[in-house]
């Protein structure tokens, strides 16, 4: 039960951690994208029964905030969720590694329906700028923060639900 | 007269006699090395005992005093570190005064329109759109489409609002167009934002000379924004002997990555043409 009340509570900080700190640093125009890494390492560690709940509930939130769509990260971070599930079941002895391809597939993911929508929406913009300025430092960065997050969040997983910690 | 040179008296003055001579000879002096041969020992004894009870006394009562010592230390520890966030706050107030006295004058010197200060609270999570979220919302007057504005120049417009909160599509946009007006040229073009939040120029006729470093200033055409707000500098134009237009970069006046405050501009009644766009 504890577990509904403190994901709850983390994903609030990790928005307001992207939103107010992590959005702001840039490598040349990617950033860093905290709230993903969390929903993964969240979703690999979790044993919440109605974790997918959590996730479109916070899904809905960032889609309130976002310039995007609302759906888009509804769906995306439901995506996420899928993603880790099936990845926990079939790596399970080895969370990092999970996380480190969860973060992978869900950034090139992110990106490339980033990329889809600009171009529904006809905006000007050119597919080289968009991967060497914004995706591949992008990818880089979460990469490169998925290590912290995960042990974050697991050590939180230890806390509030010591059998999450076996997975 | 026999009694008064009685053998009792005789031995009495003979005591006071020995008695006084002792005390005149210490007074005076001679019985000091008497004393140093009979006293010294005693000395060195005291001298031995008290610094044996002293160092005893502190044993037992030394851990009291640097607990005490401690607690201190620990009462100081916390009032520097109170201080010194005290400071760190100040210096924050002293920066965020700085930007609204320069938001201010800003006002000032732009006396036509009435201004709504709000400060940078987030940015987008896209790193693909250009957007900053501001603290201040409809309850303050903040309506859609109000054009926002730093002491150094345009910004954007306000593109979502919520109570307390309102969210501004930077010029810098990949799908914001302002139109602009180059100063020294005096015509008229358009400014386009991109993915990155670079700032390239459009719709500049062939035949017009612009210089590098021309100044760019809303035409206030279209009546998104009012006229006259400074956007940039030319960095470079390009012009190419088979297009309609000449095209350009430019140095936006705005840093928008330290963004931190902002004016809305709360009077300016923006006009929607959308109905007459083809």
């Amino acid at each position: 039960m504890i577990e509904y009340l403190i994901s709850p509570v983390s994903f609030l900080i990790a928005i307001m951690l992207q939103y107010g700190i992590f959005s702001r640093w840039t490598l040349l125009s990617g950033c860093v994208d905290i709230v993903l890494l969390f929903i993964i390492a969240f979703c690999l560690h979790s044993n919440a029964k109605r974790l997918w709940l959590i996730i479109l509930f916070f899904g809905a939130i960032v889609g309130t905030i976002s310039a995007l769509p609302f759906y888009i990260p509804l769906a995306f971070y439901f995506g996420v969720f899928l993603l880790t599930q099936q990845l926990r079941k079939r790596i399970m002895q080895t969370p990092l590694l999970s996380m480190y391809l969860s973060t992978f597939i869900s950034t090139l993911a992110w990106h490339g329906i980033n990329i889809a929508w600009l171009f529904v929406k006809r905006m000007p913009f050119e597919f080289s700028t968009a991967f060497f300025e914004i995706l591949l430092p992008s990818v880089l960065l979460n990469m490169l923060f998925s290590f912290p997050v995960h042990a974050i969040t697991q050590e939180i997983s230890r806390v509030i639900t010591p059998k999450g910690a076996e997975a | 007269m026999r009694d008064l040179f009685s053998l009792k008296n005789i031995r009495n003055l003979v005591i006071v006699t020995i008695v006084f001579g002792i005390i005149i000879m210490a007074m005076s002096g001679y019985l000091t090395p008497v004393f140093s041969f009979i006293f010294n020992p005693v000395i060195s004894t005291q001298s031995w005992l008290s610094e044996r009870y002293v160092a005893f006394r502190d044993f037992f009562t030394s851990p009291r005093d640097m607990a005490t010592l401690r607690a201190q230390n620990q009462a100081l520890e916390q009032e520097v570190a109170q201080l010194q966030s005290e400071i760190v706050a100040l210096q924050e107030s002293l920066s965020q005064s700085e930007i609204l006295f320069t938001l201010l004058d800003f006002a000032r010197s732009h006396p036509e329109h009435e201004y709504i200060a709000a400060t940078v609270i987030g940015r987008e999570i896209s790193p693909y759109l250009q957007y900053v979220i501001i603290d201040k919302g409809s309850n303050h007057g903040i309506r859609y489409g109000m054009p926002v504005v730093t002491e150094e120049g345009l910004v954007g417009r306000i593109d979502a609002v919520i109570a307390n909160a309102s969210r501004v599509k930077l010029i810098t946009d990949a799908s914001m167009t302002v139109n602009v007006r180059l100063k020294t040229a005096n015509v008229d073009a358009q400014t386009t934002g991109s993915i990155t939040g670079e700032i390239s120029l459009g719709m500049v006729p062939q035949d017009a000379e612009v210089q590098t470093g021309d100044v760019l200033l809303t035409s206030g055409l279209g009546g998104t924004y009012p006229p006259n707000i400074f956007v940039g500098q030319v960095l470079s134009m390009q012009s190419k002997q088979n297009t309609l237009f000449q095209t350009g970069s430019v140095q936006a006046v705005v840093d928008f990555q330290g963004l931190s405050a902002v004016l809305v501009i709360s009077d300016f009644n923006v006009v929607d043409i959308s109905p007459l766009v083809p």
